[in-house]
Order: C-alpha cells, then structure tokens, then sequence
C-alpha cells in the first residue's frame, strides 16, 4: 500500500519536473542560508570557548601588604569555584616584563627611581567555566577583599564577541523561522498547484471510491520528499563552499590553536528534518483547504 | 423477485440546479438483484438520478437510503464506501486521460485495497469481457467514443459492485458491441448485482424484460413495478 503511494507520488514529481524543481531549490536556498548562518555562530561559539579557556584575571594587590597576607589571599583565590590556579607576580618581575616589552623606549623605565607597579596575582579560570557572568562574579568576589586594588580582565573584548554571537544565534533563529515559513508557503503553493492542475482527475477518484487519505497520501510523500531533497541539496551547496574557503584562505591566520569545523551531524540532521517537517506542513495547510470540497 | 428487501429507498426526491428543477417528488424503491430500466427523454432527469444515489450531486429535498445509508445524513468518511457499492457506467465516461487504460481501471482496485497481482488479473479479465484486451496501454484520447465507453463499463464493473448504474451504457456502441454488453449486464445480474440502466433507446428496452421506471421533466411518470 505505501509502496504503491510512494509510485504514484513519484510519479506525480516526474509529470511536474519544473514546479517540483523550483520548489527544491527554493527550499535548498533557505536552508543554504540558515546553514550559513549555524557555521557561523557554531564556529564562533567554538572559538569564543577556546578563547574563554584562555583567561585569566590580573589582581593588583594594595602597596604596602605584607607578603605572608598575600600567601594567605592566593590561597583563599585558589579555592574559590572555577580557579585553575593562580600565581604570584612581584613588582620587579612586573617591570621586568614591562621592560622587555618596551625596549626602545627602555630608557624611560631605567629613570624611575621607584617601581611605580604594584604586587599582582594572576589568576588563571578554569575552561569548564564558560559563563561570562561567572567570570564577573568571581572577579567582584576577589575586588571585595580589603588586600585588593583592583582586578582586571579582558572584559570588553571578550563581551563584545559573546554579544556578537548572540546577534548572530538570534538572527539564525529569526532566519530560520523566515525561512522555515517561506519553505511551508511554497510547498503550500506548488501542492495547490499540482491539486488543481490534477483536479478533474481526483474529482473522477472521488467518484469511484477513493478516500481523502487516498487522495492526500502522495501529496504528503511529495512534500516529505521536497523537504528532504531541498535540505540535502541546500547542506551539500554550503559544504562546497565551505571546503573552497578552507582552502583559499589561511586559517592559522585567524584563529591559531583552533580549528574551523563544518557544522555537527546532529545539526544537519535537525535541519534535514525540519525542511521535511516544512514540506508536510506545506501540504497540510494546502490539502486542508482544498479537500473540504 | 418482490419479495426481497428494497436496496435503495427514494422518498419525495427533488433535485434542483438553481430555479431548474431535474426532479420532483420522487418516490420509490428498488429491490436488491431487480433489473431496472430508467426511461425518459432527452433532460427527463434519468443522469440526475443517478447521480442523486452515489450522491454525484447532492439531493435538494426528500431521503434517499441506499443499502441501509441515508444519503442526507452520511458523513464525509462514509462517502467513499457508499461508492464502492456502485459501479457507474458514466454517460460521459470520467476517464483519466493521461493514465492508460490498465491503471484507469486498476485504480478502482487499487482503491478497494487489492493486492497488485489480484489487480492484473482482474484488469485482464474485466478487459476481456469488453473486448478492449488489446488496448491495455491506451490512453483514453486515443481511443474512440465506443471504446472509451467499453473501457468505463470495464471499470464499473471490475469492482464486483453490488449495485451497476448504467448510463446509456451502449449510446456510443454499434449494434453487435451493444447486444455483448446488454449481455455481460444480464450476466451480472444473474451473479447477484442490482442493475440500474438509464436509457432512451426503446429498442435496449425491448431487448429485455424488465421493470421501467419513465421519468418526464423531472417526474415519475410511470413504474411498470417489478417484473
Ligand atoms: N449540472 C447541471 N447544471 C444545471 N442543470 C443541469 C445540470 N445537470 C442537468 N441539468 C438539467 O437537469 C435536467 C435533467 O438532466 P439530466 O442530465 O438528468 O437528463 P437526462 O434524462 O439524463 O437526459 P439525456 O437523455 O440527454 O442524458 C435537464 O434539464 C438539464 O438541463
Ligand atoms: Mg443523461
């Protein structure tokens, strides 16, 4: 029985090879551009967690403590929740660095009669702690001891990106549903097409016999196998162009000690099955018109 | 033959097509395994009734109750099995012209939920019994108005129907094919079926002996009851 629906949906693709194949592709450019959209942010997510595993707070300590009062601060930091580890930097070291960095201008550190920087702690995050709230809260945490000056970290970058990529999350759930709704109304549009175009044909149907869900049956497989078709199709494309742009640029470039990954099975079979789900949706509102007569 | 129960019951049937009326006041029943002749001229209403009993059209006014259904009342599920009851003979065919001729006629049965290996044989034989064995991968617009008519009674009655509606079932036939198929209808009718033929070809009629119902603008105008 579903075999011979499966023939006579078939079938029905192959008498209308025109409208089926416009209908594909515009299902195909939707999920190219939703897809696009998934690499995108799935690649910066990626990137920001790598970045994030990397961070770490600079705590400036008050002049004039006494070293056994800072033991006593790294350690309370290091038990605190998400710390890895943290590690002491003294003034000198500080201004060794310093000089290092600046060794045309060295002359200028070499006047000071007076290490102008402060004792520091660095306190590396645990990865695990990918929260950029988390981070925050932690570094308040710290602020509050009385032994603190103040603590810094890579806030503002690191919270611009983390706002970018929930721009872009956000603009891949509103294309998506653009899109998901734009599939289902062109799916919707070439069913009533193919339903009129074989009206007099299902009327005769009707007339011998045949039930509505006899009559539905191919139409839902047509859309079922559009959606499918136009999924497949639409992550193929950008899997193309991925591997182009893999290879036309250098990737060490942008984001060393990170690799850029085509989006994850689990989500191309999410999308493959939504495209589906907007074919068969397509059909129903379609075939719910018509069908009542 | 009068005592077996009616099949079909028509009770103050009217059919109107806007301020036309096709049918008024008809009353009548018709028994399970009756021959009947449906007799009238040219927009008498005989098609009009027998589209009123596979619900082709819908009744306007008064009960039809066909095989224990009343027609007024049934469901929309409902419909497609109260079409299976019948074979209809259209007077205009009804056939798909782009399917051949084997899956116009496999669609009913396919329809009815037949296993694929039981539809070829029965496509075969129903084929056979019309002539049209040879037409098989036809299309419909290729074929003359008498073969397409063969090929619509091969469909009516591929179904085992219980009741056949025969709409001017020879209208486009030569003499010969015309005296097979009143012939196939007899045997049919000798098997079990209830046999509806609309007709005005008083010579068909006098072929065979057999109640007439004679309609006349839309009236009953005469039921020889059965015979
Ligand atoms: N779909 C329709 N719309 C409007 N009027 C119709 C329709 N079908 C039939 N009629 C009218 O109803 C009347 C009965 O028509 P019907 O087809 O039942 O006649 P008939 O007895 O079958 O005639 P014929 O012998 O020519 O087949 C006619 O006057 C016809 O014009
Ligand atoms: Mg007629």
């Amino acid at each position: 029985m579903m075999l011979m629906f499966l023939k006579r949906a078939l079938l029905d693709l192959k008498n209308n090879p025109l409208l089926h194949t416009v209908t594909v592709i515009v299902i195909a450019l939707s999920v190219l551009i939703v897809s696009t959209f998934m690499l995108f942010s799935f690649n910066m997510a990626k990137m920001i967690t790598v970045w994030e595993s990397g961070v770490r707070l600079i705590v400036y300590i008050k002049p004039g403590i006494p070293m056994a009062e800072i033991e006593t601060l790294m350690d309370d930091i290091s038990h605190m929740s998400g710390v890895k580890n943290v590690r002491f930097i003294s003034k000198q070291e500080a201004l060794a660095k310093l000089a290092k960095k600046m060794n045309k201008q060295l002359s200028l550190i070499e006047n000071l009669d007076k290490n102008p920087l402060p004792d520091a702690l660095e306190v590396w995050i645990n990865p695990a702690m990918k929260q950029w709230k988390e981070i925050e809260r932690l570094a308040i945490h710290i602020e509050s001891s009385h032994l603190v000056d103040d603590v810094e970290y890579g806030k503002n970058w690191l919270k611009k990106f983390t706002g970018i990529l929930n721009i872009l999350r956000f603009s891949a759930v509103m294309m998506s549903l653009i899109f998901f709704l734009a599939a289902v109304f062109i799916v919707a549009n070439t069913i009533r097409l193919v339903f009129y175009s074989r009206i007099e044909e299902l009327k005769i149907m009707r007339l011998v016999g045949a039930t509505d869900r006899f009559i539905k049956m191919p139409f839902y497989i047509q859309g079922l196998i559009q959606g499918a078709a136009g999924g497949l199709i639409g992550i193929v494309i950008l899997y193309v162009f991925f591997i182009i742009m893999l290879s036309s640029i250098d990737i060490d470039a942008v984001a060393y000690s990170f690799s850029i990954e085509f989006i994850p099975v689990k989500s191309m079979i999410i999308i493959i099955f939504c495209s589906m789900f907007a074919g068969w949706l397509g059909c129903y509102i379609s075939l719910r018109r018509f069908l009542k007569q | 033959m009068g005592n077996s129960a009616p099949i079909i019951r028509i009770f103050h049937v009217y059919k109107r097509y806007g301020s036309q009326t096709a049918l008024a006041d008809i009353t009548l029943d018709i028994n399970a395994k009756e021959f009947v002749f449906v007799t009238g001229p040219s927009g008498a209403g005989k098609t009009t009734l027998l589209k009123l009993l596979y619900l082709g059209e819908p009744i306007s006014e008064g009960h039809i109750i066909v095989d224990g259904m009343n027609l007024t009342r049934i469901k929309r599920d409902r419909m497609p099995f109260l079409r299976r009851l019948f074979g209809v003979i259209f007077q205009d065919y009804n056939l798909i012209p782009n399917k051949t001729v084997y899956e116009n006629i496999a669609l009913v049965l396919e329809i009815a939920g037949h296993k694929r290996n039981m539809i070829t044989k029965k496509v075969g034989s129903v084929l056979r019994a019309v002539g049209m064995e040879d037409r098989m991968n036809a299309y419909p617009p290729s074929l003359s108005g008498g073969e397409q008519q063969k090929i619509t009674i091969a469909r009516a009655i591929a179904g085992d129907p219980k009741i056949i509606l025969a709409d001017e079932p020879t209208g486009s036939l030569d003499e010969d094919s015309a005296g097979d198929i009143m012939n196939l209808l007899r045997v049919l009718h000798a098997r079990g079926a209830t046999v509806i033929i609309a007709t005005h070809d008083k010579e068909l009629i006098r072929s065979i002996p057999a109640r007439q119902i004679r309609l006349d603008h839309g009236h009953l105008r005469e039921d020889t009851g059965s015979i």
